[in-house]
């Protein structure tokens, strides 16, 4: 199967063509691959018409160069079947872009628009910038599902705006005395893949993320927006989500969910499979954490000390 | 777990009895000046807890049970993750007191009775004695958690039916809200029976305790050996609150700790 990277609803044939090119097991030179790009989409070019083709979008070329350049390219995709390789070429590279293009659609129709090698700070940054200003109907709501969020302060600034600017902001976070927590902590060190600190504390992350909460509530005017819940249990992916824009990604033994690779999914899409499944997970948990509000100016580390514990 | 029952049994009853001492069944009406006195002089058993928690940190071999005790310990002395100290439970503890009526004065200029002193010297022996013990890595927790943790809570929640008359579980408009004894009240508490334990839920620094209690508690005679202590623990305590009882003999009682306790 060709997996095309990145795998992306938006890729073209042009785009297409080109990733096929610089693939490791064809390796096409630069002039090869501009041969290549001559080709259209729709069936029954000749090889003349594709000479026509790159004389007008590069540069001249006298014909038996062209043909020795194309003999190169059908070697390098192993275009070897009896009768004319120009439509065998095509053939070639029309298939594998419709199997492309239905796993896109496919993917695009579930929701998943991109997959990320790991968290894009700014992309959600944007993506919360974006929602306090849309003028739509779309939810009107940010939530982050972490056992603590390493990042949480660099979206300081954009939460506050969410307050003030009436969006309801929901943070799910483990309780930092939670048995869960601990055994979080335990596998990070034990199976780390070296981006972790050897030293991490889950509990004075998390006792970090509610310190950077508190003082958010402190300078907000509409602290009352933002609801934190604390939970006991192992969270199922930790999940970002700014109105129908959502990054969710496992938590893998070798490394925090920030880490690891982050699939971007629009929650408004056709096939609700996985959109609809990760924001009931979110409720459930939602509804099974206890409401937490680290009051400034309050000893408040004195109620998280007891907050399943009575 | 059987074997845990008969602890278990013990630690049930010497609750009830503690819930059940003449002092304590005079706290719902006692005249809130001669509350506010056996609160001070208890307030020099708390202080004492610091060095107790040292002491066995320094004398337990297991590296994991350390942890647990060392990070219980830190609890007293919170700080900001940037490292800025917080009012230290000590200080929640006095200013309870203050709130509740007592004046500085009175906190710190009242002297410690020659029975809070001895129940304290006393309660230092026991963890002495325990360095003597075959036994001495479960005696040290045992102890701590039954001395430290367990009974303390039983006290507080005796005491709570009248601190809460001055005292609030929550922040409120009319009353300043408890920072130590309500707090301390849920989270010292025994919360279940040792082996009992639910992952869910968090664990009260009892159950924390009680974790590890149930790993060393491997023979019938690690066993008896936590069943005598936890008696003593009681009988201090019992002790304790006895010098407060009108007519009562102060001193030792039938069941001195130390005597009774040879090295198991």
């Amino acid at each position: 199967m060709l997996i095309m990277e990145p795998l992306t609803a938006t890729t073209n044939w042009i785009q297409f063509l080109e990733d096929l090119c610089q693939r490791e097991e064809h390796r096409l030179t630069r002039l090869e691959t501009e041969v290549v790009l001559c080709l259209k989409e729709i069936p029954g070019q000749t090889k003349s018409d594709l000479l026509d083709i790159y004389i007008q979008s590069y540069s001249y070329i006298e014909e038996e160069a062209f043909t020795q350049r194309l003999k190169n390219i059908y070697k390098k995709f192993q275009v070897h079947g009896p009768g004319q390789k120009l439509p065998q070429l095509h053939k070639f590279a029309h298939d594998h872009y419709h199997k492309l293009k239905n796993q896109n659609g496919f993917f695009s129709s579930m929701g998943l628009n991109h997959i990320y090698s790991q968290f894009p700070k700014e992309r959600f940054g944007d993506a919360i910038d974006q929602l306090v200003d849309a003028s739509d109907q779309q939810p009107k709501e940010v939530d982050i599902l972490q056992t603590f969020a390493p990042n949480l302060d660099d979206y300081a600034r954009h939460l506050s705006r969410c307050l003030d600017r009436g969006v309801r902001v929901r943070i799910l976070l483990a309780w930092p005395f939670s048995e869960a927590a601990k055994l979080r902590e335990m596998v990070l060190k034990q199976y780390g893949d070296g981006s972790t600190d050897d030293d991490i504390s889950i509990r004075d992350r998390v006792f970090a993320n509610l310190e950077t909460l508190e003082h958010i509530i402190k300078v907000s005017k509409k602290s009352e927006l933002m609801e934190i819940r604390l939970y006991d249990t192992l969270p199922s992916l930790a999940i970002y989500r700014t109105g129908n824009y959502m990054l969710a990604a496992p938590f893998l033994h070798g490394s925090l969910a920030v880490n690891t690779f982050q699939l971007e999914l629009t929650l408004d899409s056709s096939n609700q499979l996985i959109t609809h499944t990760l924001k009931q997970d979110f409720e459930l948990m939602w509804k099974v954490a206890r409401f937490f509000r680290p009051e400034p100016n309050t000893n408040w580390r004195n109620n998280l000390k007891i907050l399943f514990t009575h | 777990m059987a074997r845990l029952s008969s602890l278990n049994k013990l630690e049930r009853s010497l609750m009830g009895r503690l819930k059940t001492h003449p002092l304590m069944l005079e706290v719902p009406t006692m005249a809130w000046q001669d509350l506010l006195l056996i609160l001070i002089q208890r307030r020099y058993l708390s202080l004492t807890i610091v060095n107790i928690y040292e002491f066995v940190i320094d004398a337990l071999m297991d590296e994991p049970i350390k942890k647990t005790v060392r990070e219980i310990l830190h609890e007293e002395y919170p700080r900001t993750t940037k490292g800025v100290p917080l009012p230290s439970h000590r200080e929640h503890l006095f200013n309870d007191l203050l709130n509740m009526g007592a004046t500085a004065e009175m906190i710190l200029a009242t002297p410690e009775s020659p029975t809070t002193q001895r129940i304290r010297h006393e309660s230092h022996q026991v963890l002495l004695s325990c360095l003597q013990s075959n036994h001495c890595q479960v005696g040290l927790v045992a102890w701590l958690r039954f001395w430290g943790e367990v009974l303390v809570s039983i006290e507080y929640g005796c005491f709570w039916k009248r601190i809460s008359e001055r005292l609030a579980d929550r922040h409120t408009e009319n009353k300043k809200r408890s920072e130590f004894y309500y707090f301390h009240m849920i989270h010292d508490s025994r919360g279940s029976d040792i082996g009992c334990e639910n992952i869910l839920g968090g664990l009260t620094h009892s159950q924390e305790l009680a974790v590890h209690l149930e790993g060393l508690i491997q023979t019938e005679e690690a066993l008896n050996y936590c069943l005598r202590l936890e008696e003593t623990a009681f009988q201090l305590k019992r002790q304790f609150y006895d010098q407060f009882i009108p007519h009562s003999t102060p001193g030792r009682s039938a069941a001195a700790p130390v005597t009774m306790f040879p090295a198991g």
